[in-house]
C-alpha cells in the first residue's frame, strides 16, 4: 500500500543518494583529482567537467533506462528473468552497428556517430519484427514473444558472425567495442536534450501505466475483469519500453545485466507495485551503472575497461545468490 | 465516450516530437557544462603520441624533449618507457591525456581514436589525425607532423632517410625471384594481400607477393588457396619477448602438412621482429633488410649465388 | 428482460466443440449454481460471460450489453467481477494489494488509493476472513487462502454480478460454509451470483437457481428445487444417486455402480 507522500519521500531519498554517489564517483578515477584542483581550473576541472561528469550522467541515464524498461519487460512477459534484450534488441542493434561500420559511414551528428543512429534504428526495427512474428504465428502471449525473440536473436547473431568473417580487423574491433557496452562523454546539449526527452517520455508513459501494469501481471483474463484492456496496454507499454531500451543502446552499446539484475533485486526489496518499482529501478539502475563504470575505470590502471565487462561480472554472483535463495523452502509449496 | 483513441495518440506524439524539435533548435550548440576552461596554452610544445609508430617518428625527428605522454605500447626507443602512459593504441585513456596538459595530440585514424580526437578538440587541444596504411601515407604523415611541430626540415630529412634506406635494397632479391608470403595469423590462416605495404616492400626488393587477390587486405586462405600460392618463402612475425627458436620450430611443424609448397619443402620459413614489420615507421628499412636477408640467405644456404 | 440473456451460444476450442445452441435466461438477483461434469463447459460459460473469450456464434447480453462489444470492454469491470479458478500469480503482491486492484477502475484518475477504497477493501477482507493475510505475499499462501483473497477482490469491486469459477474447491468445510454465508449476504444485497461448483449439496442449500450442464448439449435451468432431481443428476453425470431430505435440507448421495445395467445411459 502506497501513499503519495510516502512515495515522494522515498524518491527524494533516492535522488539524494544518487547525487551523492555520482559526485563521489566523479572524484574517483585513474587520475587523482582534488577539489581545489577542480576549482582552480587546472586539468582537473577539464577532466571533471568534460570527461567524468558527462560520462557519469550518461551512466545515470542509461542505467535508469535499462533498469526500468527491464522491469516492464518482466511484467509484460510475466517472467521475472526477462530483460530488455530478450526480444532481439541486442542483435538488432548490433547488426545495425555492424552495417554502419562496414559501409564506412562517416556522417555524425555532433558527438553522436552514425553507428548510434543505426543502432537505434536496428533496435526499434527488430522489436517491430518480433512483434510481427508473434502476431503472425499467433503467439502473442509472454512465452510466445520470447520464442519469437529467440528466433530473431539467433538469426541476426548468425548474420553478425557472417559479417565478422568478412570484415577488416579495425572494423571488427569497432563492432566488438560496441557489443561490449561503453560509456563515452557526450558534452553537447543537443544530444542530451534529445536523449533525456526520449527517455523521459518513455519513462513517463510507463510510470503512468503502473497501476495497469500491476493488474496485467495477473494475466489477461483477470486483467480484463478488473478494467484493464490488454490489447491497448500491451502495445503501448511495449513500445515505450522498447523506445527506452533503444535510446540507451544507441548511446552506449550493449550493456548487459543491468536490465535483469536491478529490476529483479529491486522488486525483491521494494515489492512488485510498479508505482514504486519503476522509480526505484531507475534510481538503483543509475547508481549501479555509475558504480560499475567507476570500477571499470580504475580496475586496471590506464586501461579503461568497457563497463559491460563489469556488469557481466556482476551477473555471475547475482545468479548464484538467486539459486541459493530459491533452494530455501517457501511457505505454501516450496521445494 | 466517442473520442477516437488513435487521434489522441497521434496528436500526443506529434506534440512530443514538436516540443523535442523546438528544444533541440533552441539548445543549439550549447555545451553541457559550459565552455571548457582552456588551460593557458604553454609556450612550449607538449606532445602526446597515441601509437607506437608515431612515437618512433617523434624520436626520429628529434622531438623527444617535447613529448609528455605516449601510448602504453610505445616500446621503442627504450627511452620512451619513461614517459607517462596514456592508455593503449586500442584503448586510449582520455583522463591521462588531459592530465598532462598537451598542446598537440597525434593519433591514428581509427574509430575510438576519432572520438577521442573530437573530445580533445573541444577541450581546446590541437589534434593531428593521420592515416598510415601505405608507405606513401607514412611520408605524408611525417610531413604533416613536421609542419605541426615546426620541424619541417627534420621531417624531410627523415623521409629521405627512410626512402634511401628502402632504395638500398632495390633489386637485391631479384635474382632470387621468389614468391613471398607473409602469414599474419595461423588459425584461421590469413596472409598479407596485394594491397598492403608488404607488397610495396617486396616489389622494391624485386620479389613478388604470393597472394594476388585484391578483395581483402588480409585475406583468409583455405588450404587449397594456400597450396595454390606456390610460395617460395614464408614469413611470420614474433614479439621481441617471444622465443623465436620455438616459434620457428612450431612453424615448421605446422606447415609441414602443406606438402607441395616450395617454401615448406625447402624449409624457407623466417621469423621477423613484429615491431619492425608490423609497424609503419622510421625503422621500415630494417624490416626490409630482414625480409631480404630472409629471402636471400636461404638461397645462399642452398649454394646458389646471390 | 432478464439480466443475463444467452441465445444460441456456440463455442469451439481447438476443434473441440464445447457446446452449441445454448440458450439461457437468468434474472437479476439470483444466486445461481452451475454444475456438471468436467469438460461440460462450466468454466467456458463463465469466461464467455466475463468477456474473456469470444463465442463462435450466438448472442450474450448482460444488462443489455454484449461482452464482445467495445462498450462492454470498458464497463465490464463495473458490471461483473470474476473469481478465477486457482491460479498463482507470477509476482508476489500482498493480499491487500491484490484486493485493492479491484478499486483501480474507480480511481483511475487518482493514481493512489483513496480513503473510501481502503474502507471497502478492509470490509471485503473481513467478510472473507482474510484480514490476517493482508500483508502476506499472495505467492506464499495456500490454495484455499488465495481463493478467499480472490473472492475478497470480487466483493471489493462492488459489481452487480459475480462470476465465480469453483471458488471453494480448495477450502476446508468450515471455510466453505463461511464463504457460502458471505455469498448469501451478498445475495441479500441484491447481487446476482453465478457460481460453478461440484458440490451439489451445499449448492442445494444456498442457491435459489440451478443450471446443470451435461454432455451432448444437455441443459437444465430452473429453480433449484425443480432442477436438482435424481433423474436430472443421473442424466447429466451418468451416475445414479439418491435424494434424501433431512431437516428440510436435501442431500444427494451417489450410489456406487454395482453391476451392469445400473448406469444411466448417455
Amino acid at each position: 500500500m502506497i501513499t503519495s507522500r510516502q512515495l515522494l519521500k522515498e524518491i527524494g531519498f533516492g535522488v539524494g543518494g544518487l547525487a551523492a554517489v555520482v559526485l563521489l564517483c566523479a572524484l574517483i578515477g585513474s587520475e587523482p583529482l582534488s577539489l581545489e584542483g577542480i576549482v582552480k581550473g587546472r586539468p582537473d576541472a577539464q577532466i571533471f567537467f568534460q570527461v567524468r561528469l558527462p560520462r557519469l550522467m550518461l551512466a545515470v541515464l542509461v542505467g535508469a533506462a535499462l533498469a526500468s524498461s527491464g522491469a516492464v519487460f518482466q511484467v509484460l512477459l510475466r517472467n521475472p528473468l526477462a530483460e530488455p534484450y530478450i526480444l532481439g534488441i541486442s542483435s538488432g542493434a548490433g547488426l545495425g552497428v555492424m552495417l554502419a561500420v562496414l559501409a564506412g559511414f562517416q556522417w555524425s551528428w555532433g558527438e553522436l556517430s552514425a553507428q548510434s543512429l543505426f543502432a537505434f534504428i536496428g533496435a526499434l526495427a527488430t522489436t517491430a519484427l518480433v512483434w510481427w512474428i508473434g502476431g503472425f504465428t499467433g503467439r502473442t502471449g509472454g512465452p510466445g514473444m520470447i520464442l519469437a525473440g529467440v528466433v530473431v536473436n539467433v538469426f541476426f547473431s548468425a548474420v553478425i558472425m557472417l559479417l565478422t568473417a568478412l570484415a577488416k580487423a579495425g572494423q571488427i574491433q569497432t563492432t566488438l567495442f560496441w557489443l561490449m557496452g561503453f560509456l563515452s562523454s557526450y558534452t553537447e546539449m543537443k544530444i542530451w536534450v534529445v536523449s533525456v526527452f526520449l527517455a523521459g517520455a518513455g519513462f513517463g508513459i510507463l510510470l503512468w501505466l503502473s497501476p495497469q501494469l500491476n493488474i496485467l501481471s495477473l494475466g489477461t483474463a483477470q486483467a480484463r475483469s478488473l478494467g484493464v484492456v490488454p490489447e491497448r496496454l500491451f502495445p503501448i507499454a511495449f513500445i515505450a519500453a522498447s523506445l527506452l531500451t533503444s535510446a540507451a543502446v544507441s548511446l552506449s552499446g550493449l550493456i548487459g545485466f543491468v536490465g535483469l539484475i536491478v529490476p529483479h533485486s529491486v522488486r525483491l526489496i521494494f515489492g512488485p507495485d510498479h508505482r514504486r518499482l519503476l522509480p526505484m529501478c531507475a534510481l538503483f539502475g543509475a547508481m549501479f551503472l555509475a558504480i560499475a563504470d567507476t570500477i571499470a575505470r580504475i580496475l586496471i590502471p590506464q586501461a579503461q575497461l568497457p563497463v559491460g565487462v563489469i556488469t557481466a561480472l556482476a551477473g555471475g554472483p547475482f545468479f548464484l545468490l538467486l539459486m541459493i535463495r530459491q533452494s530455501k523452502p517457501v511457505y505454501g509449496g516450496g521445494l | 465516450m466517442a473520442r477516437n483513441p488513435f487521434t489522441i495518440w497521434v496528436s500526443f506524439f506529434g506534440l512530443l516530437i514538436g516540443l523535442m524539435l523546438a528544444a533541440v533548435l533552441l539548445s543549439g550548440r550549447g555545451r553541457l557544462f559550459g565552455e571548457a576552461p582552456v588551460p593557458s596554452r604553454p609556450d612550449s610544445l607538449r606532445i602526446v603520441s597515441l601509437a607506437p609508430n608515431l612515437t618512433e617518428i617523434l624520436f626520429a625527428l628529434g622531438l623527444q624533449d617535447k613529448i609528455v605522454g605516449v601510448s602504453s605500447d610505445s616500446n621503442f626507443p627504450p627511452q620512451a618507457a619513461q614517459y607517462k602512459k596514456v592508455g593503449s593504441f586500442w584503448n586510449p585513456d582520455v583522463e591521462a591525456v588531459l592530465s598532462v596538459r598537451p598542446s598537440l595530440v597525434i593519433t591514428l585514424g581509427f574509430a575510438q581514436q576519432a572520438n577521442l580526437a573530437a573530445l580533445l578538440e573541444k577541450a581546446g587541444c590541437q589534434t593531428l589525425q593521420v592515416d598510415i596504411d601505405t608507405i606513401e601515407q607514412l611520408y605524408e604523415a611525417i610531413r604533416r607532423i613536421g609542419r605541426a611541430t615546426g620541424s619541417q626540415e627534420s621531417a624531410e630529412r627523415l623521409i629521405k632517410e627512410i626512402a634511401d634506406g628502402l632504395e638500398a635494397y632495390r633489386g637485391r632479391a631479384a635474382n632470387c625471384g621468389c614468391k613471398v608470403l607473409w602469414v599474419v595469423q595461423r588459425q584461421p590462416l590469413r596472409a598479407a594481400g596485394k594491397n598492403t605495404y608488404f607488397t610495396e616492400l617486396l616489389e622494391t626488393a624485386g620479389a613478388v607477393n604470393a597472394v594476388q587477390s585484391v578483395m581483402f587486405q588480409y585475406p583468409p586462405l583455405s588450404e587449397e588457396q594456400f597450396l595454390l600460392t606456390g610460395a617460395d618463402v614464408i614469413i611470420e612475425t614474433a614479439d621481441s619477448s617471444d622465443d623465436w627458436q620455438r616459434q620457428k620450430a612450431s612453424a615448421e611443424i605446422f606447415y609441414s602438412r602443406f606438402k607441395g609448397i616450395p617454401a615448406v619443402e625447402q624449409r624457407r620459413i623466417c621469423i621477423v621482429d613484429s615491431d619492425l614489420l608490423c609497424r609503419l615507421g622510421p625503422r621500415l628499412p630494417l624490416a626490409m633488410e630482414a625480409i631480404v636477408n630472409c629471402i636471400c640467405r636461404q638461397k645462399l644456404e642452398q649454394g646458389k649465388p646471390q | 428482460m432478464s439480466f443475463i440473456q444467452i441465445q444460441n451460444l456456440a463455442f469451439s476450442y481447438g476443434g473441440l466443440r464445447v457446446f452449441e445452441n445454448l440458450s439461457l435466461e437468468i434474472e437479476q438477483g439470483r444466486f445461481c449454481g452451475i454444475a456438471g461434469p468436467n469438460g461440460a463447459g462450466k468454466s467456458t460459460l463463465l469466461e464467455l460471460l466475463a468477456g474473456h473469450r469470444k463465442p463462435s456464434s450466438g448472442k450474450i447480453r448482460i444488462g443489455g450489453l454484449s461482452p464482445a462489444g467495445g462498450g462492454f470492454k470498458r464497463s465490464i469491470s463495473q458490471l461483473a467481477a470474476f473469481v478465477p479458478q486457482e491460479s498463482t500469480p507470477v509476482f508476489g503482491y500482498t493480499s491487500y494489494e491484490i484486493v485493492m486492484m479491484a478499486r483501480y477502475f474507480r480511481n483511475r484518475r487518482f493514481f493512489f488509493e483513496q480513503e473510501e477504497d481502503r474502507k471497502i477493501v478492509q470490509e471485503a477482507m473481513r467478510q472473507t476472513f482474510t484480514e490476517d493475510l493482508a500483508s502476506r505475499p499472495i505467492t506464499c499462501l495456500s490454495g484455499g487462502e488465495r481463493q478467499r483473497v480472490y473472492l475478497a477482490r470480487a466483493i471489493a469491486q462492488e459489481t452487480p454480478l459475480l462470476l465465480l469459477d469453483e471458488p471453494l474447491s480448495h477450502l476446508d468445510l468450515k471455510h466453505q460454509i463461511l464463504i457460502y454465508e458471505a455469498l448469501k449476504r451478498l445475495h441479500r444485497e441484491q447481487k446476482t451470483i453465478l457460481m460453478a461448483t461440484h458440490d451439489l449439496n451445499l449448492a442445494a442449500q444456498y442457491c435459489d437457481w440451478m443450471i446443470l450442464m451435461g454432455p451432448g448439449g444437455r441443459l437444465f435451468s430452473g429453480p433449484v428445487q425443480e432442477i436438482l432431481t435424481e433423474e436430472n443428476i443421473g442424466s447429466i453425470y451418468g451416475i445414479e444417486c439418491r435424494v434424501y431430505t433431512v431437516e428440510g435440507m436435501r442431500f444427494f448421495i451417489p450410489k456406487a455402480a454395482e453391476g451392469e445395467g445400473k448406469r444411466a445411459e448417455y
